[in-house]
């Protein structure tokens, strides 16, 4: 338990030191959240006022504690470019983002791991060599380049799915599908190929144990001896490069959601950086943060699942 | 029968689309306020002229034409209007406009009981307004501006809604129905405006996708019907399957030089790149000859104000822009910078073809892409630049293109000054007779350009393509959309 309050509490503050730092930038860079508002076409006292109403004619420290206390409170703030909640426009976003998720992990793990499998069993020998060469290519090609590509292919050629019609769940389930499939595979491209390269290593690895060489020679035939034995125990890193996946597509896979326009938080993210709405960065930075400790946090309770020799907290 | 399987599922697609009567258009930003009198920025209008009228309403050609005002009329010395209000005009939450729903939004403009307005021009030029009957309303103006009757396109909203920023309620031919930031703001029919047959379609769903090539995958896929402002080439790599419409927008794309900075500060180098540039070859290239030559700050589009003939006042020469060169000391060139706004690639597409045509006269001109709220800051803001490309949207009133250079405008980002500019300006808005004004007007022009105090591109012609079946688009002088006069066909 101390271990995790340790965590909790170095996390924390690593938080808010990313915060701080987010807040410096946003004091250095140019660019004003009025003027990004307001355009070429506003006159000089309507700029004023805005500028006043953000509060951005205030003294650093002013701001900067203003924005403190608001931390501490609770309170993510009102969104510079917007006038909303920022709080209402991630959640606005999330349910797109966590969908994506879903659907991509669901891809990479049904289908990442059984190639790895097969590519470890076969090793050097003709199918081990083709998943290895296609995995390759698979890591080689960019996922806005395959998005695109898709897009062009179901969506313009086939006319199977529409992109860019991004429709909610609550409103038509099929339709949602329909619209998230093509950027879930995209995402999923890249990552499907990473897991099979590390769960073929993993599996590789653990066929050099010596409990393998003892189930062969108890006569166990090699494929029960992979999927009882070996898979197991390959499992520990291939769970921690899906967990570091899994954070990393919700916390906004910015290119794809761009190709698709889809309305999920990577592109509510760059919005907020082009319009310097620092209140909404510092919230999605809070965000995905959150997303991180989240994720660890189940990955570690996996572990201890998948190889009970594993004690919560143990892990670093 | 595979055949037979495929023909059904076109029928029913045609069909669905014929039915939905609902219109798809791309727009690259969110707006900046609903609030139609905080809004300033030209793509929150595009969308929301669909929503909010005025006492007049702005018309195809360029004019203002009767809206919620039924007639009007201006005293002989310009400083009175009179406004004569249509019966029977409601708002999309069915209370129907009265004289004080008028004096209210006016008054919102102009400040009053000690607060700020709204909008600068109506606290400036606006001494009073009143309603002589209950169908009549008088505005006197403190300052004469003979062009202040374009202002009246200015919403007229409810004094009764209680908050014009998240329920926005207008009386123009679509209701507002909602807005997800960064996603899309939709519109729809309103059953009860004031000119019954319009519009023709149910709902409009403006969808907000910055990236244009996620656009144009959109609208070939079906999924957006309208795509507005596309360029040249786009409008090429669509082919001749859908309808494409091309006409000048009353914009005018120019390259600024920054008149505080040497060696721009010298008239002979800021001429001689004036006849460097080759505007003609610009067009061909980055607009694929879909563009019309400017001379000066002004498009033809405004026909009344328009300076006929400066487009051609500085012939592109390498010999003549080499001589001034020298004349200035330049002789063997120098080195500058083009700053200019990722985000528009039009813009971009022209800084390189501008660069290349200064090098031929020993102007090594290094391209710098800035992101646009740098741009923002640093260029129209801070004025720390060189030269920079943009693109300034057109307004009704000649009055509001022009005094962008008046010396004192806090806006005049080129840092130019003429103290006969100035004077002419403001002179111009004082004549009451309108081809005095013009002549004015036209004046000022023909200053700007022998000054050389821009280099004006070109109006990029506006493309627009349009689904086979959508039919009646309208286009408008200005940074508009208007749904009212869409149909399916």
């Amino acid at each position: 338990m101390f271990v995790y309050l340790k965590k909790l509490f170095a996390m924390i503050l690593t938080v808010l030191l990313v915060l701080l730092i987010t807040f410096v930038t946003f004091e250095i860079i140019p660019g004003n959240p009025a003027l990004s508002r307001l355009g070429v076409d506003a006159q000089e006292s309507q700029y004023e006022a805005l500028s006043a109403e953000l509060g951005l004619d205030d003294p650093l420290g002013i701001r900067l504690s203003r924005w403190l206390k608001g931390l501490f409170t609770g309170d993510l703030g009102i969104s510079m470019r917007y006038s909303v909640p920022v709080s209402e426009l991630i959640l606005d976003r999330l349910p797109v983002t966590i969908s994506l998720a879903v659907m991509a992990l669901a891809l990479i793990i049904l289908i990442g791991i059984p190639l790895g499998i097969v590519s470890a069993k076969y090793g050097e020998r003709l199918p081990g060599v083709m998943i290895t060469v296609i995995s390759q290519i698979g890591m080689a090609i960019p996922s806005f380049w395959s998005g695109i590509i898709l897009i062009y292919i179901f969506g313009i050629l086939l006319r199977w799915v529409s992109p860019g019609g991004y429709v909610p769940w609550s409103e038509d389930a099929y339709g949602a599908f329909k619209s998230l499939i093509l950027p879930a595979i995209a995402i999923a491209l890249p990552s499907i190929a990473s897991v099979i390269r590390y769960t073929r290593n993993s599996v590789m690895d653990q066929m050099k144990n010596d409990y393998v060489r003892l189930a062969m020679s108890k006569g166990m035939n090699l494929n029960s001896v992979l999927l009882r034995h070996v898979l197991k125990n390959a499992l520990i890193p291939i769970i921690t490069v899906l967990g570091m996946i899994t954070a990393n597509i919700l916390g906004g896979s910015i290119v794809i959601e761009q190709v698709f326009t889809l309305p999920g938080v990577g592109r509510l993210l760059i919005n907020a950086i082009t319009t310097r709405d620092l209140p909404l960065v510092q919230g999605m930075v809070l965000y995905i943060a959150f997303i991180v400790v989240i994720i660890n946090f189940f990955v570690d309770i996996i572990y201890t699942v998948i190889d009970p020799r594993i004690r919560l907290g143990q892990r670093d | 029968m595979r055949r037979i399987g495929l023909m059904l599922m076109l029928f029913i697609v045609a069909v669905t689309t014929l039915l939905s009567q609902r219109i798809v258009v791309a727009v690259m930003q969110d707006p900046d306020f609903l609030d139609p009198h905080r809004a300033a920025a030209s793509g929150t209008y595009e969308m929301m002229f669909n929503v909010f009228e005025g006492l007049l309403k702005p018309d195809p050609n360029g004019t203002v034409i009767p809206a919620i005002a039924e007639s009007y009329s201006i005293s002989e010395d310009g400083m009175v209007y009179t406004f004569n209000l249509r019966s029977g005009v409601k708002f999309h939450d069915g209370s129907e406009v009265t004289v004080d729903d008028v004096l209210y939004s006016l008054n919102r403009l102009k400040g009053s009981n000690g607060e700020r307005g709204l909008s600068p021009d109506f606290e400036k030029f606006v001494s009073k307004i009143e309603a002589a009957d209950d169908k009549t309303v008088r505005v006197k103006l403190s300052t004469l501006n003979t062009d202040f009757l374009e202002k009246f396109i200015v919403a007229i909203i409810p004094e009764s809604n209680e908050n014009h920023e998240k329920n926005p309620v207008g009386t123009g031919p679509f209701r507002f129905v909602e807005y997800r930031p960064g996603q899309r703001l939709v519109i729809e029919k309103f059953e009860e405006y004031w000119n019954p047959e319009l519009p023709k379609v149910e709902e409009v769903e403006f969808r907000i996708i910055p990236d244009n090539q996620a656009a144009i995958m959109s609208f070939l896929a079906g999924e957006v019907q309208i795509l507005p402002r596309l360029d040249a080439i786009q409008a090429m790599a669509l082919g001749d399957r859908y309808n494409l419409l091309t006409a000048e927008q009353n914009m005018v794309q120019l390259m600024a030089m920054n008149h505080a900075v040497s060696p721009f500060d010298d008239i002979r180098v800021r001429r001689a790149i004036n006849h460097a540039v080759d505007k003609e070859e610009i067009i061909e290239i980055v607009a694929g000859g879909y563009g019309t030559k400017l001379g000066s700050n002004m498009s033809p589009i405004m026909s009344a104000y328009y300076r006929e003939g400066l487009e051609d006042y500085y012939e592109p020469s390498v010999e003549k822009a080499k001589a001034l060169l020298s004349e200035a000391g330049y002789p063997d060139g120098f080195d500058t910078k083009i700053t200019v706004p990722s985000n528009y690639q039009f813009h971009i597409d022209t800084a390189q073809v501008i660069a290349e045509q200064l090098k031929r006269v020993g102007i090594r001109a290094e391209i710098e892409l800035v992101e646009w709220s740098v741009w923002l800051d640093r260029v129209y803001t801070a004025r720390e630049y060189e030269m920079t490309i943009i693109g300034l949207t057109g307004k009704l009133s000649a009055y509001e293109i022009l005094r962008r250079y008046v010396s004192d405008y806090p806006r005049n980002f080129y840092n130019y000054s003429d103290s006969e500019y100035d004077r002419i300006i403001s002179l111009a808005i004082e004549k009451t007779a309108v081809e005095e004004k013009a002549s004015m007007f036209k004046r000022a022009q023909e200053i700007l350009t022998e000054d050389a105090a821009a280099v004006y591109i070109m109006d990029p012609n506006f493309i627009v393509a349009l689904a086979p079946n959508l039919h009646g688009y309208t286009v408008y002088p200005l940074y508009v959309q208007d749904m009212s006069t869409l149909y399916y066909r």
